[in-house]
């Protein structure tokens, strides 16, 4: 039974119309009066017959030239198999994908890898005595191999703890595998396929031939979460930034950081991206140096002949945002920096890591040197320990924070208390008026004061959990300011004496920020400690107002259309072991259904429609599709040479 | 109806240089430029007679005389004018519909430019036409209202039918009394074996017979391409064709029949020439005489 894959194209049969009307009208013959037919050959009657049998053959070779090419186009395939029909097979192949993605965990929690080797069991289990069945585990290549044999179930216990392994995927090699077992296998065979369905892995497999006596039947093995494909933004948005810009590459699933290659207007540029998490879940950010103003084009791929790079294009996340520069205020000399005020606070917020997601410049300057052009691309103004500012400073920092910037303000030993109040409380640039430093905890001991409680919900300070290895509350203070809190501060952090450590407020579109120690080791051991750099990072970062990376991923859900858990075309069955439905309500569906294993432009590429793209698939591999399709191009051009050959002979121009 | 508007008179005129001589022996008794059998005051010597009483005394020879004692006078030939007949064909075939009606043009240009030359020669000339039979006719008179009379004969013949020739032959048989010149314009597109039959019966009663044959571009050329439905101009048969298998068989027969004519035509000392016909010159017909003309 002929099916077709694009039935739409069949429309075009409208177009075999075209030659019946033009020979219905465009070919009356030309009526010529000559002065006798004396001197024309005779036989009139026999040539008016041959004439019209050529009419009629080049009529028919033009339709049959036009049905064939519709017919090409529509994609037609031989339904051997029909749905819900059962495969006898007499041997059974099963393509185990152990590669470090099939670790993954679903948005639920629940791993892949024990429901696949459960679903691996029960299917050989359900084996009839006497079926030859294999069991091949691929990775980067063939990892081992497991035949009908007694100890069966204990093999598979052991590659249940053996495996995922770490190593890509090689389906080419894992389809070769299978091949090479079946080679000498009589009758039908059956291989069943469990993947995660990376890389693209559908068109993967579409290049090879599969035998007509071969079932295959894939098992997409990928909950939700895991290679989440994000949507991908166009580079062309990186425009009319600032001076400088910064661009982030996001890139989801198991990329190997080694193979990335990052390309800013087709110049490769050095990325380093970390290695990917056991979970595979994770994303990965690298930054790019600092690209001029204007439109710049950026690729990322993972290798320069990779053969799936629309795949994986597709894949990441161009994340571009204006580069940003904090401004540290200190009156201690700058050229010295190990006397300095800000050795510890420029230290932390120092780039560590060439390529690393820290990107903030920063520069030290003295309060006389506050002024409007020094404040380009700044974000962020920090007063270490400063004893007092100009008037006009202050004027300039006043404009600085309504407009949107944020202030950051350290106490210490030379913070002028009463000027503080006077000329920043009164203004609304500070969230807290001061009173005097103390070095008392709350008992009354003068032992070392210790942070207490911290709002884990803020911004700068979600990154501490409060578990041992991020415990602020360890950290010593020996003095610190106390304050008298504004009625529109929010304090974020409190010591033990109840006094607060962080506290900020909002003064027109920017914001006020106050810690009351100093921000080198005069009054705490902090700076020495490693929670000192995220703490810097993260309290600049969101002064700084910079959006969260993970809120600029988009993703998309996929509507699944087919209602049943089983889907089943003729070639391929695919089967789910995530019940579709909740694949259907998952939080980035992409993967799970299938078909998500292609990127747009390859479905594009491909015809592929959302209901249609196993079908598709299948056809092109079936040997006899290829075959079909094969000759119909074939008579399309036979049929195209005929129809000139003999129009020529029978001048039908 | 044939036309006579295309007539260029200035040109005719200036074929009249050129003349027409008959190859044979007229008889007539007015001075011509035709050659007669009686002997007559022209330049050309003929021949000595014996005088006989009654004889005109300039015609003796006195020299003659002196040598032989005898009385001999010199004969001269004589030349005289010519009754000649133009006959046309208006059949279909001369004058069908389309580009070939230039066939017919060239005819009546034809048939004016003879009737021209001879009113300047002083030649009597009719018109007759002809196409299932004797359609027109215009006796031979050699005045000046002659050439008007068949100006008019030409604008009003009427055209069509098919062209049969042999009730030809009785009508000028019946219509010429003594040898004369027939200029015969058609394209022959008949029967062959009643065209000889024509040229054995006029040649037979000693008239001079001249052929023009005149041939459309496209009757030789057969320049048609695709499928193309042919219809006979004299009978109206349609007969639907291939254009380029029929051409080379249409042409290979066209120039058999050609050939056919002139065997019979040079059988029976008959003058055939065939034209060409591209558009009304006259030209042809000025290098056709000036070629006879040359001929010995």
């Amino acid at each position: 039974m002929i099916g077709w894959l694009f039935p739409a194209f069949l429309g075009g049969l409208a177009a075999l119309a075209v030659p019946v009307i033009l020979h219905l009208i465009k070919r009356r013959p030309t009526v010529v009066v000559v002065p006798s037919l004396r001197f024309v050959p005779r036989g009139f009657r026999a040539y008016q017959r041959r004439l019209r049998l050529h009419e009629y053959l080049l009529l028919a070779l033009r339709l049959l030239l036009l049905a064939a090419l519709v017919a090409a186009f529509a994609h037609p395939f031989v339904r051997t198999r029909m749905a819900g029909t059962a495969w006898q097979a007499d041997a059974t192949v099963f393509l185990l994908d152990v590669s470090l993605s099939m670790q993954a965990r679903g948005p639920d929690g629940a791993a892949v890898w024990p429901a696949v080797m459960q679903d691996l069991r029960a299917r050989v289990q359900a084996l009839p005595a006497g079926h030859a069945w294999r069991v091949v585990a691929y990775a980067d290549g063939v990892c081992a191999t497991l035949q009908a044999t007694d100890q069966w179930q204990r093999v598979l216990h052991e590659w249940e703890t053996r495996f995922p392994t770490y190593g890509g995927t090689d389906y080419n090699a894992a389809w070769r595998a299978a091949r090479d077992l079946l080679a000498d296998q009589p009758g039908n065979s059956h291989v069943v396929w469990y993947t995660d369905l990376q890389k693209n892995a559908l068109a993967a497999m579409a290049a090879h031939h599969v035998p007509s006596t071969c079932h295959v039947e894939i098992v997409p093995c990928t909950p939700g979460a895991v290679n989440q494909r994000i949507a991908f933004v166009d580079a062309a948005r990186i425009t009319d930034l600032g001076a400088t810009t910064r661009v982030a590459c996001v890139v989801g699933g198991a990329v190997k950081a080694a193979d990335l290659q990052v390309y800013v207007d087709d110049v490769r540029v050095p990325t380093r991206v970390e290695p990917c998490a056991p979970g595979m879940a994770g994303t990965h950010t690298l930054t790019l140096p600092a690209l001029r103003s204007g439109a710049h084009v950026v690729r990322a791929m993972l290798r320069a002949d990779d053969a799936y790079a629309v795949d994986n294009q597709d894949s990441m996340l161009v994340y571009a945002a204006p580069a940003w520069h904090v401004l540290l205020v200190s009156s201690t000399p700058v050229t010295d920096t190990l006397k300095a005020k800000t050795l510890y606070l420029g230290t932390a917020m120092q780039q560590l890591v060439p390529g690393s997601e820290w990107h903030v410049t920063r520069a030290t300057i003295k309060p006389e040197q506050l002024a409007t052009q020094n404040l380009r691309d700044t974000r962020v103004i920090v007063l270490v320990d400063v004893a007092r500012v100009p008037d006009a400073a202050v004027r300039v920092l006043d404009d600085f924070v309504r407009a949107g910037g944020s202030l950051l303000v350290f106490c210490g030993e030379h913070t002028d208390i009463a000027w503080h109040n006077a000329a920043l409380a009164q203004r609304g640039l500070l969230p807290a008026q001061l009173t005097y430093a103390t070095a008392r905890a709350r008992a009354g001991n003068y032992t070392c004061i210790g942070i207490e409680q911290w709002n884990t919900n803020h911004p700068a300070l979600r990154w501490c959990t409060g578990t041992a290895a991020d415990d602020l509350r360890a950290v010593p203070f020996y003095r610190v300011m106390r304050t008298i809190m504004a009625t529109n501060a929010d304090v974020i952090a409190t010591f033990d004496n109840d006094d607060a450590y962080l506290a900020s407020a909002r003064l027109g579109r920017g914001t006020v920020a106050l810690l009351t120690c100093t921000a080198d080791r005069a009054w705490t051991a902090f700076p020495r400690s490693r929670l000192y750099l995220p703490f810097v990072r993260e309290l600049v970062r969101w002064l700084a107002q910079e959006p969260d990376m993970a809120d600029a991923v988009r993703t998309e859900r996929i509507a699944v259309r087919n209602a049943s858990d089983e889907q089943t075309r003729p070639g391929i069955t695919l089967r789910s072991i995530v019940p579709l439905a909740a694949i259907k309500n998952a939080p980035d569906a992409r993967e799970c259904a299938g078909e998500q294993g292609l990127s747009s432009a390859a479905q594009a590429k491909l015809g592929v429609r959302d209901d249609n793209f196993v079908v598709s698939t299948t056809a092109r591999r079936e040997g006899k599709n290829d075959c079909i399709e094969s000759w119909l191009i074939a008579a399309v051009f036979l049929l195209a040479a005929l129809e000139g050959l003999y129009a020529n002979a029978v001048s039908y121009v | 109806m044939a036309t006579t508007a295309h007539l260029n008179f200035a040109a005719l005129a200036r074929i009249s240089d050129v003349g027409l001589r008959a190859r044979i022996m007229v008889h007539s008794y007015f001075a011509g430029m035709h050659p007669s059998p009686r002997y007559g005051r022209n330049a050309e010597f003929a021949s000595y007679a014996a005088y006989r009483p009654g004889d005109d005394l300039r015609d003796i020879d006195w020299r003659a005389w002196a040598r032989s004692d005898e009385y001999f006078i010199k004969r001269y030939d004589a030349d005289c004018t010519l009754s000649s007949y133009l006959v046309l064909d208006t059949s279909g075939s001369m004058c069908h519909a389309g580009e070939h009606t230039i066939k017919m043009c060239m005819s009546v240009t034809v048939c004016a430019a003879l009737a021209l030359l001879m009113l300047r020669q002083h030649d009597a000339f009719g018109l007759l036409t002809f196409a299932d039979d004797i359609v027109g006719d215009v006796p031979p008179r050699a005045h000046e209202r002659q050439f008007t009379r068949v100006l008019a004969a030409l604008a009003n013949a009427p055209t069509g039918g098919v062209s049969h020739f042999a009730p030809l032959g009785p009508a000028l048989e019946q219509r010429l009394k003594r040898k004369s010149l027939i200029v015969l314009i058609s394209d022959l597109t008949g029967d062959c074996a009643e065209i000889g039959e024509l040229f054995e019966r006029v040649r037979f009663y000693g008239h001079e017979l001249l052929c023009l044959r005149p041939l459309a571009v496209e009757e030789v050329q057969f320049p048609y391409h695709g499928r193309v439905i042919l219809v006979d101009a004299e009978t109206g048969e349609r007969q639907m064709v291939q254009a380029r298998e029929v051409r080379a068989a249409y042409q290979e027969n066209l120039r058999a029949h050609g050939e056919q004519l002139l065997r019979c035509a040079a059988r029976h000392a008959v003058d055939l020439e065939t034209f060409t016909a591209r558009d009304v010159s006259i030209k042809p017909l000025a290098a056709y005489l000036v070629k006879r003309k040359m001929a010995p």
